[in-house]
């Protein structure tokens, strides 16, 4: 079967270029994001979707390094609890990749559709939830980090011989074998949609006890190892186009940069904070689209192809402002942090002597 | 002229000692010339990057052909330009905002 890859205008070119910055500043700041737009934008443009999947795959991973890299010399990074989990989220990929299959050969690209929503929907209703939940009372409360959960202390206490392993983000010994289920879900997301972070970042806050802003910054080394992997595996097919690939990452490259200085002035509940509004924001992305796949499938009464055209339409600039809404609010905390940061530290005012 | 300058600096207060450790501070924060050299070089670098790939993207895409069609050799190449580019490009833009005072701060 031939492969069809897509011509590139200028239009086009500067628009995976500045989606590809968006995309890449919340990466920075959050530890993940950008691919849940890329993908749909990438398909918009007329590419098929998996190598629209193949080539946001071959994007993400030098994101994601560059990104890890430059959050490493703030010291945010556990390159060890990435590289753990990310084994294991490789797994996670190749699962979720089988089950996606699997549906799509029982039910059509409608069923996968529908089951893609429905993660989307629960995962993100209840960890975006949470994590919303918690960053407030933290900035209600003027906590400037969070005290290690119950379940991360009782996790930590846990002992199982020969599985033990220090992380220093942790500042604690913990088995391996709860950071294997944590790593395979979210690599199992991240082969659904996308954006395997919304939970792997969570997770390692609340289920491992690491700060968010480690957390985020660690979240980067997952991805890299996840994007290695799924470019390696579609890169065997061919379907990697380099060229959009790469025009993305030039764009993502300048905001994955800014996102990461950006974690520098803010405090821990900013990150849970922005992580949370997007995830709800894509939420009801997704929520727009549910109603089209459940009439696609006969399961409720069939939509006019004016409703289900205004409902895609919908989903797709919810996703666009789910972006944008989480860049504005990254570069707000950026200029208000160095603001606060120039006022406190009032280097630009000589002091005279009387 | 001597005399003139001393007069001149007997009017000036001298500044104390903090305010002159902020103020070299403030003098090391300006970008020393070998890093502006480094960011004009990897700029070039970059630039030039993305123009082979304008100029070969179609021997690119006739490649991944290729490989999708069973010829497997040359299957890594897109995983090397990826590491290339983020590598020279992702230098680049570290050095870009540096240069526009984006600095990290206290975290």
């Amino acid at each position: 079967m031939d492969i069809s890859f897509i011509d590139l205008n200028l239009t086009s070119v500067i628009l995976l270029f500045v989606i590809g910055f968006v995309g890449g500043l919340v990466s920075g700041f959050i530890g993940s994001g950008g691919a849940f737009v890329l993908t749909p934008a990438m398909m918009s443009m007329g590419a098929s979707a998996v190598i629209a999947v193949a080539s946001n795959m071959a994007h993400k991973f030098p994101k994601a390094l560059v990104g890890a890299i430059k959050r490493r010399k703030f010291g945010q990074v556990d390159v060890k609890l990435g590289l753990v989990m990310g084994i294991f989220a490789e797994c996670g990929v190749f699962a979720g990749k089988a089950l996606m299959t699997h549906i799509r050969n029982l039910f059509g690209d409608n069923g996968s559709d529908l089951y893609v929503s429905v993660v989307f929907v629960v995962v993100l209703a209840i960890v975006g939830g949470f994590v919303l939940r918690d960053a407030l009372r933290m900035r209600r409360q003027k906590q400037d980090t969070q005290p290690v959960s119950r379940l991360a202390r009782w996790v930590q206490s846990v002992h199982i011989p020969g599985t033990m392993m220090y992380f220093h983000s942790l500042k604690a010994r913990v088995s391996w074998l709860f950071i294997a289920p944590l790593g395979f879900a979210t690599g199992m997301l991240a082969a659904s949609i996308a954006v395997g972070g919304f939970i792997g970042v969570p997770a390692m806050i609340y289920v491992l006890g690491a700060p968010a802003l480690m957390a985020s910054a660690t979240e980067l080394v997952v991805a890299f190892v996840m994007g290695l992997g799924g470019t390696l595996f579609y890169a065997w097919d061919g379907f990697v186009d380099i060229r959009l690939a790469m025009i993305i990452l030039a764009g993502s490259l300048f905001g994955v940069q800014l996102g990461a200085i950006g974690t520098t002035y803010v405090k821990d509940y900013t990150v849970k904070l922005v992580m949370a509004v997007i995830m709800l924001v894509v939420l009801a992305s997704r929520l727009f689209k549910l109603p089209v796949y459940l009439a696609n499938l006969d399961l409720i009464a069939p939509l006019s192809a004016n409703v289900s055209g205004w409902l895609t339409v919908l989903s797709q600039a919810t996703l666009a402002a789910a972006l944008i809404i989480g860049a504005t609010t990254i570069l707000g905390a950026l200029l208000k942090g160095m603001a606060e940061h120039r006022r406190r530290h009032g280097v630009l005012q000589p002091v005279a002597t009387d | 002229m001597r005399t003139l300058t001393n007069q001149f600096l007997r009017h000036v207060k001298p500044l104390k000692p903090e305010a002159v450790a902020q103020h070299r501070a403030l003098d090391r924060r300006e970008m020393p010339t070998t890093e502006t050299i480094s960011m004009f070089l990897l700029a070039v670098a970059s630039t030039g990057l993305y123009g082979l790939l304008y100029l070969y993207g179609n021997d690119l895409i006739a490649m991944a052909r290729s490989v999708h069609d069973g010829h497997k050799t040359l299957f890594f190449i897109p995983i090397v330009i990826a590491f290339a580019f983020s590598l020279v490009h992702g230098a680049f833009t570290g050095y870009f905002w540096d240069a526009l005072g984006l600095k990290p701060g206290k975290n």
